[in-house]
């Protein structure tokens, strides 16, 4: 067999495998996802901008992996200027919210009980 | 001739050392993280142990662009354009994290998990019930000085006129 054939499977499985391994460490809780949603005080209300941000992600890049299974060109999908809005914004909108919930006046965040 | 079909032998040889020696560091790398040698626990988790939204984002994104990219050069066997779309979006992605980063730094209290900063807060009210002045700050309860049953009183100082000649 073609060693460029034995390095494309390799490649393949080895990407493959990853990427089971940590969807399935995910699933399982063994990889940390605690709080992934929360807003980080006590009550651990879910965050609308973490909501936004990863859906924002997800869908982002489920269309660059689509456009690069199915592209034709020896090259990276493109992306339009409305996408890259689109996520500058979401992610703005994150560290903004972020920004003014931890430095802004009357921050909960890391409040114990004393 | 000869040669040329040495050469051609050689370059297969050197073909499989580097499948088999890829393959191989694969293998073990898989090994390890299924085993729990490589910890993946705290992988998108911040200084406090609860996850990161911006760490997620980040490794997402990543394993999608290596995915896409290895997908290009699987198909082309060759290293494909990378285009300005997916480098902003790679950079907007970092630098998020980094933001992120940067904020939950201007704050040390974030750095710690709850219970462990009840415990620091108890353990300075013990110690200062003794009497010792005590200084607490996010990471650490440090103690300055005797509690106060124990102190001895200071000499009295004497003063030394020095204008006075010997």
């Amino acid at each position: 067999m073609d060693p460029i054939r034995i390095l494309r499977w390799e490649g393949l499985g080895f990407l493959l495998a990853l990427s089971a391994l940590l969807a399935y460490r995910m699933l399982t809780r063994q990889i940390n996802l605690r709080g992934l949603l929360g807003d980080g005080t006590e009550d651990g209300a879910v965050s609308p901008e973490r909501v936004q941000l990863l859906v924002t992600t997800i869908a982002v890049s489920c269309n660059v992996l689509r456009a690069a299974l199915h592209g034709t060109t020896n090259a990276l999908p493109e992306v339009s200027p409305a996408t890259l809005g689109i996520f500058g914004a979401s992610s703005g909108v994150y560290a903004a919210v972020k920004a003014f919930k931890m430095l802004g006046p009357g921050s909960r965040v890391g409040k114990t009980s004393s | 001739m000869t040669y040329q079909r040495g050469f051609e032998v050689l370059l297969l040889f050197c073909g499989y050392g580097v499948c088999l020696f890829l393959g191989w560091l694969c293998v073990i790398l898989l090994i390890k993280i299924g085993r729990d040698e490589i910890d993946l626990n705290k992988l998108v988790s911040e200084a406090n142990g609860d996850a990161s939204m911006s760490r997620f984002q980040l490794l997402i994104f990543t394993m999608i662009v290596t995915v896409s990219l290895f997908i290009m050069v699987v198909k082309n066997w060759s290293f494909p354009y990378v285009s300005d779309g997916i480098l902003t979006l790679l950079g907007i992605s970092a630098s998020t994290y980094a933001v992120s980063k940067g904020i939950q730094f201007s704050r040390p209290e974030t750095l710690t998990k709850p219970e462990d900063r009840q415990q620091a807060l108890d353990t300075a009210q013990k110690m200062s019930d003794t009497g010792a002045p005590v200084i607490m700050t996010p990471g650490a309860v440090i103690s300055g000085g005797t509690p106060a049953g124990d102190r001895t009183p200071a000499a009295p100082q004497t003063s030394v006129d020095d204008s006075q000649g010997s």
